[in-house]
Parts: structure tokens; C-alpha cells; sequence
């Protein structure tokens, strides 16, 4: 399924799906050299939007998910494609809970650990964009906070 | 539900969760933990050295593991996790209230 830089799988959710998800991603880094602080924030936040999918896309039922993942020299980029109910998300007013809240990381995970996170609904499908840039100028040292823009 | 490793080190109890820590086993996690502590224990210790990855999920079943051991008394910690572990951590604030020991046998020394 795989080609030089571009890896896709369709599936139908259960709660095991993240593994062939993950897996994938796995597949992509072992292709080519990617810098361990983007795959930490890339890996990460395909799982919080694979898992937010799996969990309420289908409102508890399955759905048909679509991954494409795509490593460019310049960002790494995954789009999920699913048939279940549209999302009832605002990206806007997503912010990370207080420490000790047990739930409500997942979307603000992604956030910010992103730099492009794009939600919409198209032909009757939820169709979820991440984009990581590979080169963040030199901003990141291993003792920076990962964050997203303008945060 | 999964049911983890569990050993005891000295005064406390320490849970080995092995793999991806995510919805699948998160939920397995959170109610072992609190198992323990309804069982008397008030020494926990997450051991993270066998944890490949952790999520958001993961990540709630630590904070109600560590929720219950305070709430009796007690404390939970966590030792010897990954880079991306610690990257997930610090990105959500949670190593301010989590804090990391290098190793499970040490993370109750001194106390």
C-alpha cells in the first residue's frame, strides 16, 4: 500500500483500530529519517484523533476510516477520512483541562502538538488534516515545551 | 480487561503496564489501580520502563490512579518512562503533579 512517501489503510473502527493506525505511522519513520521531536508530536496526535474518531464518530457504532499519511521533505501530514456523524467540535474553544481532570486531553493533545489541524465536513464525510513541520527554525531545544503556533 | 504485572518493593506497590497505553488498556489501568487502593494500598508505583506509548487515555487512568491513592492517604508515582512518555507529559502540564523517578524501586526512598 505504501509508495516512497505516501501510506494509506481503510478499515472498519473497533476498539483495536489504533493499533493498525500506529503501526502505520511506525511504517512511516522506519522509511525515512524523521526527527525524533516531530515524530513524538506527529505520532501523538494521530493517535488523540484516531481515538476521538473511533469513539464518537460512529456514536458507538463502527464507521469506515481512511488514513493517508504522507512524509515531504518539509512536514509530515495525515488525513483521516471517515462515513460517520459530523463532529461536534469547535478547534477554537479547545483548551487543555486542569491536571487533574481524567478526560478532555485528547483534542488540546493534538493541538498542540500540531502545527495544522483542520476539521470539516465533506460529501457526507468527517475529513480530519494534521500537519507537523520538520523545521521549526531551531526554536525546539530537548528542554522546550512542545507547543503548537502562536501558543 | 487487561490486569497488569504487580510487585511489591518495599512499603510500596508497583504496576507494570506493558505496550501502548491507550483506550484499549487505559481503562484496564484505571481500574486496577483503583482496586489497589481499595484494597490498602497506599504506596503506588506506575512502572513505565515496559510502557511504549502513552495518549490521552493513559494519561486519565495515572491522574484517577494518583486521585485515589491521595484522596486515601496515600501517593502515586510513576518511574522509568520513555522519551515519549515524558515528551506527553510535559506537554500537558502533567509532569507538574506526576512526577518521574528513574526507577520503581526508588520512588518512595526517603519517605
Amino acid at each position: 500500500m505504501a509508495t516512497d512517501d505516501r501510506w494509506e489503510l481503510t478499515l472498519t473502527t473497533d476498539e483495536g483500530t489504533l493499533d493498525p493506525v500506529l503501526d502505520l505511522v511506525g511504517e512511516m519513520f522506519s522509511a525515512g529519517r524523521v526527527e525524533e521531536e516531530v515524530r513524538l508530536r506527529f505520532e501523538v496526535a494521530v493517535a488523540e484523533i484516531g481515538a476521538n474518531i473511533i469513539e464518537h464518530a460512529g456514536d458507538g457504532a463502527p464507521v469506515t476510516l481512511n488514513l493517508v499519511l504522507e512524509l515531504a521533505p518539509d512536514r509530515l501530514e495525515a488525513r483521516f477520512t471517515d462515513d460517520g456523524s459530523p463532529a461536534r467540535v469547535d478547534l477554537r474553544a479547545v483548551q487543555m483541562p486542569d491536571v487533574f481532570a481524567e478526560r478532555g486531553r485528547g483534542l488540546a493533545i493534538a493541538l498542540e502538538a500540531l502545527d495544522e489541524l483542520e476539521y470539516r465536513r465533506r460529501g457526507g464525510d468527517n475529513v480530519w488534516r494534521l500537519a507537523c513541520y520538520r523545521d521549526r527554525g531551531g526554536e525546539q531545544s530537548d528542554d522546550d515545551e512542545v507547543s503548537g503556533p502562536g501558543r | 480487561m487487561t490486569a497488569y504485572d504487580i510487585r511489591e518493593v518495599g512499603t510500596a506497590v508497583v504496576v507494570q503496564p506493558t505496550g501502548r497505553l491507550n483506550m484499549v488498556a487505559a481503562p484496564g489501568l484505571r481500574d486496577q489501580l483503583r482496586d489497589l487502593v481499595d484494597g490498602g494500598s497506599r504506596r503506588v508505583v506506575v512502572d513505565l520502563s515496559a510502557t511504549e506509548f502513552i495518549d490521552s487515555s493513559g494519561l486519565g487512568a495515572l491522574i484517577s490512579g494518583l486521585k485515589a491513592a491521595r484522596q486515601a492517604g496515600g501517593d502515586l508515582r510513576i518511574a522509568a518512562p520513555n522519551t515519549q512518555v515524558r515528551s506527553v507529559l510535559k506537554l500537558t502540564r502533567l509532569d507538574r503533579v506526576l512526577t518521574a523517578y528513574e526507577s520503581a524501586n526508588t520512588a518512595f526512598d526517603g519517605d
